[in-house]
C-alpha cells in the first residue's frame, strides 16, 4: 500500500520559522514524538502523525517521508462520541429503576435489601443532582467503551523549498487542530495563505500593505441601487435588499 | 495538551472581498483573454469549466450555483454578475500544451479542492507520485501567476477601466444567448 495522489483538496500555509530538514533525523524524531497513539478506553479523541502510506503505521525513519519535491505524511484523528439520545434513554431507564426501588423500600418491601439506600434517601424516590451526575458519568464511560471510534486521515504535503505546507482538508476544526499540532511538533507557526496574506507577499516589492490600503470593495453590477420605492418602511427595505447595515 | 496558538483574529485582513473579486476577474479574463505567463515566461491558458458559484454581498441566501456544461458561457452567470454577485467558487482548467490541471478555487480563502494534476508518467509508483506532487506545486504556481496579474491591475489606476470591461462583459449577451439567436 502506498500513497497516491489522484485528487487533492487542500489549504495552503506559509511556514514561519526554521523547519528542520525533511531529510534529517530531527524531522523524523519530532514526528515520532507526536505520532498517533490509539484511543484509550475512556478517551473521546486522539490525534497524531501517521505515514501517508498506511494510517496504521506511525513509525518514521530518517528521510522516510520524502517523496519527490516534498515530505508527505498524514494527520490521523480518531473520535469516539457518545450518542446523546442513547445516553438519555439509558439514564431514563436507570432513574425509573431507582424510583421503583425507592417506592418498594418505602412500602417496607425489601427494606434491608441491596437497593435499600438507592434513591430511598429522598422522598418520592427523587435522585439528587450529585447522584444524577454520577450515573451520567458511569453510563457515559460504559457507552464510550462500547462505541467504535470514527477515523479521519488528512494528508500533509511539506514543500521545504517553497516554505509551504498543504493540509488535505478544508474544514475549520481539522485545520485548527492541524495548525496547532504542526506548530507543537516543529516549533514553527503557520499562517494560512488567504488572498490577503498572499497579496501581501506578492506585493512585497511594491509596498505590500500600503499597496493594499487603498483597495475597496468593487461593485460589478451596472445599475447601482436600481430603485426600491422610497416610501417602503425601513425593515421591509432591509429585507428586500438583505442589507446588513439596514437590518442593524 | 495542544491548544491553538495566538493568531490574528481575521486572517482575511478585513478584505474578504479580495478572493471573490480575483476569481470574478479570472472568469472574465478566461472568457476574453485566457493566456497568462508563468514565472519562467511560459504561456498557459485558463478556462472556467463545469462549476461556477456566485454570491451576493454577505448574503448566503443570494447564491447562484451553475453546474455542468459551460457555466462560464451561460446567461445565468452573467445575470448574476449584473445583479452584483461575485464568483465565490469556480472549477478551472490550467492548460499548458497537452497538459492540463483541473481544480476548484474557493475564492474566500484561496483554498483548492479537487485538484487533478496531469496524469503522471513513469514506470515506478514513486516516480508517478513525485510527478503528481510536482504537478500540484505547478498548479499553485500558476494560480499565483494569475493572482499576481490580478493584483498588478487591482492595485493600479487601471482598475476602474478593468471594472468597466467586466461590467460590459456582464451586460453583453452570453455565448449561449448568441448561439440561440443565430
Amino acid at each position: 500500500m502506498s500513497f497516491s495522489l489522484r485528487s487533492l483538496s487542500a489549504r495552503r500555509y506559509r511556514i514561519e520559522g526554521a523547519l528542520p530538514s525533511v531529510e534529517s533525523a530531527d524531522f523524523a524524531r519530532r514526528l515520532t514524538e507526536r505520532r498517533f497513539e490509539p484511543l484509550s478506553p475512556h478517551e473521546e479523541r486522539t490525534f497524531g502523525w501517521v505515514t501517508a502510506d498506511n494510517c496504521l503505521d506511525a513509525r518514521f525513519e530518517t528521510g522516510s517521508t520524502v517523496r519527490g519535491p516534498c515530505a508527505v505524511f498524514a494527520l490521523r484523528v480518531d473520535k469516539r462520541r457518545v450518542n446523546s439520545r442513547l445516553l438519555r434513554a439509558m439514564m431514563d431507564l436507570e432513574f425509573r429503576g431507582r424510583k421503583k426501588d425507592a417506592e418498594r423500600a418505602a412500602d417496607g418491601q425489601g427494606a434491608a435489601g441491596p437497593g435499600a439506600d438507592r434513591g430511598a434517601k429522598r422522598p418520592g424516590g427523587r435522585i439528587s443532582r450529585d447522584e444524577r451526575a454520577e450515573i451520567r458519568k458511569a453510563l457515559t464511560e460504559e457507552l464510550l467503551r462500547n462505541t467504535n471510534p470514527t477515523m479521519e486521515v488528512h494528508p500533509v504535503l511539506v514543500y521545504p523549498r517553497d516554505g509551504i505546507v498543504l493540509f488535505g482538508a478544508l474544514g475549520k476544526p481539522a485545520n485548527e487542530l492541524f495548525r496547532a499540532a504542526f506548530a507543537d511538533t516543529f516549533d514553527v507557526s503557520l499562517s494560512a495563505l488567504t488572498p490577503f496574506h498572499r497579496a501581501l507577499e506578492l506585493l512585497e516589492g511594491k509596498g505590500g500593505s500600503e499597496a493594499l490600503a487603498a483597495v475597496r470593495r468593487t461593485d460589478f453590477s451596472r445599475t447601482q441601487d436600481a430603485g426600491l420605492p422610497v416610501a417602503l418602511p425601513g425593515v421591509i427595505a432591509a429585507r428586500a435588499t438583505r442589507s446588513e447595515e439596514a437590518l442593524r | 495538551m495542544i491548544r491553538p496558538k495566538d493568531r490574528p483574529v481575521d486572517e482575511r485582513g478585513g478584505m474578504d472581498f479580495l478572493g471573490p473579486e480575483f476569481v470574478t476577474w479570472l472568469w472574465w479574463r478566461a472568457s476574453t483573454s485566457p493566456e497568462f505567463v508563468d514565472a519562467s515566461g511560459d504561456a498557459f491558458f485558463v478556462h472556467v469549466d463545469e462549476f461556477l458559484e456566485l454570491r451576493g454581498e454577505r448574503g448566503a441566501a443570494r447564491k447562484t450555483s451553475l453546474r455542468a456544461g459551460m457555466p462560464g458561457a451561460s446567461a445565468e452567470g452573467k445575470v448574476a454578475l449584473r445583479n452584483g454577485k461575485v464568483v465565490t467558487a469556480a472549477r478551472v482548467l490550467f492548460a499548458r500544451g497537452e497538459e492540463e490541471t483541473a481544480m476548484t478555487i474557493r475564492a474566500e480563502d484561496l483554498d483548492l479542492s479537487g485538484v487533478k494534476p496531469p496524469k503522471p508518467e513513469g514506470e515506478q509508483s514513486e516516480e508517478r507520485l513525485a510527478a503528481s506532487l510536482a504537478g500540484v506545486r505547478r498548479a499553485y504556481a500558476d494560480l499565483d501567476a494569475c493572482f499576481g496579474a490580478f493584483l498588478a491591475v487591482r492595485c493600479s489606476d487601471g482598475w476602474d477601466a478593468e471594472v468597466e470591461k467586466i461590467r460590459a462583459f456582464g451586460a453583453a449577451p452570453s455565448e449561449e444567448e448568441r448561439s440561440l439567436a443565430s
